[in-house]
Order: C-alpha cells, then sequence, then structure tokens
C-alpha cells in the first residue's frame, strides 16, 4: 500500500498534509502516536470511509477490507452468529458461509455465545465476536483500531494469542497505544505525531520483524518479549512517544 | 420467596390494586351522591355493560368504529412511513413538507372536525380528523426512528461493502423497530380515542358515538358509562396486543 501525497482536514484543522507512506504488502504494520496524532483517521481514509486528497494505491485492484473498530459495534438485533454471517458475500453458498462461520467461531472460541445477543454477552466476548466478523471475510486489507482498549491484561493476551496466527497471511494495520500489544504483534511500526496547529508527521518507523530475525524470533509468535532485541525496541518505541 | 419473585408478583398485582382502587372509589362517590343519574353504582353500570352485548346495534356500532379507525390508522401509517423513508434520503422533500406537518399537528381538531363535516360525510370525516392528527405523530416517530439508526453500525456496514437491500432489512428495519413501536404504542389508543369523539360530533350513523350522545340525551349515564368501558376495554385489547407483537418483534432488548 503506497499512500501519496495524502491531504486530508476536519474544517479548518489540518490533519494530513502531504503525508507520504509506504506500507508493505503482507505482516502487520501498526501505527503508535499520543491522542489526536491521526491514527484512526488515517485508517478511515485507507478504507475510504473519509473523503481526502491525494492517493491509496494498492498492489491491486478493488481491494477488499474488514475493520476491527475501537467498539464492537455488533448489531444488537442479531445473534453472534448471525453478526458475523452479516458481512460474508452473497455469492457464497448457504454451505460455504456456515463452514466459514462455524470455522472461525471454533478458533475463537465462541461457541458458548454464538445464539446469543449482543447485549446478553460479556465485553471479551463482544470483542472476539468482533474479530470474528474481520477475519471471516476474505479481505486484503485488516484495519484493527484499538481493539483491545479496555480489556484487560489477561483477557488481551487471550485474545491477541488466538488472533496471532489467524492474521500471519493477511496486510494488517494495526492502531494502539500500547508498546506491549505493539512488539507482539508487529512486523513494523510507525509514530506518528501531531504538534498544536500542525499537521501530522511520521517521526520514526522501526522494522521490528527484522530485528527479531536478527536474534531469536522465527516468527511472530516465537517472539522473547523480554529479550535483548526486543527491551532495545520497547525503548526505541517509548522514546518516540515521550520525547 | 426471594426478593426478584417479590418483586414479579407485585409487577403483576400492582396494576390490579390500582384498577379496583379506582372501581372502590366510584363506588364510595356513587354511594355519597346516590343520584342514579349523575353516579349510577357499579352494579347499574355493569348490568347495562353486559346488556349491551345482546343488542344488534352494540355489534355494529363496535365493528363501525373499528372500521373507521383501521382505515384512519392504516392511511396515516402507511403515509408517514412512506414519508418518513422518502424525506430521509431527500432533504428538499423534508423541507417541503416541514410546514404542512406543523400546520396540522397544530390544527384544533374542533375546527378541523367541524370542517370536515361542511365538507365530507360523517364516515369520511371521523376517518380524516383521527387521520390528520394521528399521520403527524407517526411521521415524527418514523423520522426520529430512522435518523436514530446507529452511525457506527452504518459505516461499519460500508465498510465491510454490505449491500443495500442487507443494508435496510438486517440493520435499519430491526434498528428502528423498537422506536417504530413506541410511536404505535402512542398513537394507536389515541385513535380510537379521536374516532368515538369525532363519532359524537358527526353523528355517525351507527356507531358508538351516536350511542354516547344518544345515552346522555337520554340522561342515560349508567349506559354512557357502559359504552365508555366498552372503548377502554377495546382500547386496551388493542394496545395488549400491539405490547405482545412488540415483544415478540424486538425480543433482544
Amino acid at each position: 500500500m503506497i499512500i501519496k501525497n495524502l491531504n486530508f482536514a476536519y474544517g479548518e484543522k489540518v490533519i494530513f498534509q502531504d503525508l507520504n507512506m509506504e506500507l508493505p504488502t503482507g505482516g502487520v504494520t501498526c501505527i503508535m502516536g499520543g491522542s489526536g496524532a491521526g491514527k484512526t483517521t488515517l485508517l478511515n481514509c485507507i478504507s475510504r470511509q473519509l473523503r481526502f486528497d491525494g492517493n491509496i494505491e494498492y498492489d491491486k485492484d478493488g481491494v477488499s477490507f474488514a475493520y476491527v473498530f475501537q467498539q464492537p459495534r455488533l448489531i444488537p438485533s442479531m445473534t453472534v452468529e448471525d453478526n458475523i454471517k452479516f458481512v460474508l458475500p452473497k455469492d457464497l453458498s448457504k454451505e460455504q458461509i456456515q463452514e466459514r462461520v462455524n470455522d472461525i467461531i471454533v478458533k475463537l472460541q465462541l461457541e458458548e455465545c454464538r445464539k446469543s445477543y449482543p447485549g446478553k454477552i460479556s465485553g471479551g466476548q463482544a470483542g472476539r465476536a468482533s474479530l470474528a466478523r474481520a477475519l471471516v471475510t476474505d479481505c486484503d486489507v485488516l484495519l484493527m483500531d484499538e481493539p483491545f482498549k479496555g480489556l484487560d491484561v489477561k483477557l488481551k493476551k487471550e485474545i491477541l494469542n488466538l488472533l496471532i496466527p489467524l492474521i500471519r497471511q493477511k496486510s494488517v494495520v494495526f492502531v494502539t497505544h500500547d508498546v506491549e500489544e505493539a512488539l507482539a504483534i508487529a512486523d513494523r511500526v510507525f509514530v506518528f505525531e501531531r504538534k498544536e496547529n500542525s499537521c501530522v508527521r511520521v517521526k520514526g518507523q522501526i522494522d521490528v520483524m527484522q530485528c527479531c530475525k536478527e536474534t531469536t524470533c522465527k516468527d511472530e509468535s516465537d517472539r522473547d518479549m523480554y529479550g535483548e532485541k526486543l527491551n532495545q525496541i520497547r525503548k526505541e518505541i517509548y522514546g518516540l512517544l515521550t520525547l | 420467596m426471594n426478593k426478584k419473585k417479590v418483586y414479579q408478583i407485585l409487577n403483576y398485582a400492582l396494576p390490579v390494586v390500582t384498577l379496583v382502587a379506582i372501581v372502590a372509589i366510584y363506588a364510595i362517590v356513587s354511594k355519597v351522591v346516590d343520584v342514579e343519574l349523575i353516579a349510577p353504582s357499579v352494579g347499574a353500570t355493569l348490568k347495562e355493560f353486559f346488556a349491551l352485548f345482546s343488542q344488534g346495534y352494540f355489534y355494529k356500532a363496535v365493528g363501525g368504529a373499528l372500521l373507521r379507525a383501521l382505515i384512519a390508522y392504516v392511511l396515516s401509517f402507511a403515509l408517514a412511513l412512506i414519508l418518513a423513508i422518502l424525506t430521509k434520503f431527500c432533504a428538499p422533500l423534508r423541507r417541503a413538507f416541514s410546514p404542512i406537518v406543523a400546520l396540522v399537528r397544530v390544527l384544533p381538531t374542533m375546527s378541523l372536525l367541524l370542517l370536515a363535516l361542511i365538507w365530507f360525510k360523517s364516515f369520511q370525516a371521523t376517518v380524516l380528523v383521527a387521520f390528520c392528527i394521528i399521520f403527524p405523530m407517526l411521521y415524527t416517530g418514523f423520522c426520529d426512528a430512522i435518523e436514530g439508526v446507529d452511525k457506527d453500525l452504518i459505516e461499519m456496514a460500508r465498510v465491510y461493502g454490505v449491500d443495500k437491500r442487507r443494508l435496510v432489512t438486517k440493520l435499519y428495519i430491526p434498528q428502528a423497530l423498537p422506536s417504530v413501536f413506541t410511536s404505535i404504542k402512542s398513537s394507536i389508543g389515541l385513535n380510537l380515542k379521536l374516532i368515538i369523539s369525532a363519532e359524537v360530533l358527526a353523528q355517525t350513523a351507527d356507531s358508538m358515538g351516536l350511542y354516547m350522545q344518544l345515552a346522555k340525551l337520554n340522561l342515560d349515564t349508567a349506559v354512557l358509562l357502559a359504552w365508555t368501558i366498552v372503548a377502554i376495554v377495546i382500547g386496551g385489547i388493542i394496545e395488549g396486543v400491539v405490547s405482545l407483537i412488540a415483544k415478540k418483534a424486538v425480543k433482544w432488548l
């Protein structure tokens, strides 16, 4: 994904001015930065929810998206299972739909609440249902906007462990404030900065996967979160975020 | 017995207690006044109430009122729904239509009825009056219901490329249903009340309103009260059926 001269403003408030970025196909790109740094706005531009000037080019035509929002955004009048089915293309047969839905429900451990309405399930189950809805699609780009916001550490870890193997083959843009989340999941990290009355700039870019490869990690699931190399990256990200 | 069970019993028992209390208070008032013409006894009223069921004109009057109420409500409902959908997607139409709705909303019921009686026959006049009151209520309610559909959910559906048909049937309609039922519940009882009021003034043949007016002219207060109870029972049944349908249709709440 190549972002070329991206310009966007909310009225008088300029967010992006000639922003240029290149996000490689495949792997997880993490976008970090303070509040109001334009992270969610970038996702909304990528998913074409916002109209912008400039170009966002993809390596193929008709790119499809899935989006995991900060809030689960489940339809209250549908069961968890129907919420997952809702986003599947209508050209699939009933059997194909059922097979895909069953598969993702098992993978994300949602069997217990598949027939429940969103109002009757826990926050963790709602979060997993929202992930299931995104992952059941055969999307080219998966956008995730702080999907674990508000979840406790244990639940977050559980969901991350379920999620990592499922997104390995996808191109993911993952927005988070949490450095540990980024270290656990990201292949590369972009840190955004937006000072008062100015537009967003990319303050730093770190190739996490490359650093992992140089050390002991074979893939995402094999990361030594407290190893020397990741500790160095942790410090670097904290530095970019706080300076 | 646990608190939940007590609460459940109270939930059902309290309305019955209130109803019995109202009847008891009326019985005391009737006893104190002791004039059948002003406040007939509960027994005399109930006797007249049950006597109505053996009269052929009773069924004609009730059927007539229900038919007029049904026509007025169906017309109001259909037009309000169509216009609410059209104005949602066409802002100029909404602006063009707003003064008409505002005008109909503030139009005094009596002047409307008197004008309708000059222009139309009593059947049409009663229907028109109920329509003119119910339609703006439903229209406003339906507009609010459509506006109230969660924008975040619509945005979510668009990102996932959900087609328009599914967006309407699976998202807009179910999301709007609770508010639609609230509008229906608050207007359907009023609709019947308006029809009966209009029947009284329009002297519609074979109508509940006409028999109420006749009872008043004959100073037969017990009969008037009996017809009032009939209207209350019918209104209660209609609202009960709507509540039941709403409960079935909006089962996720």
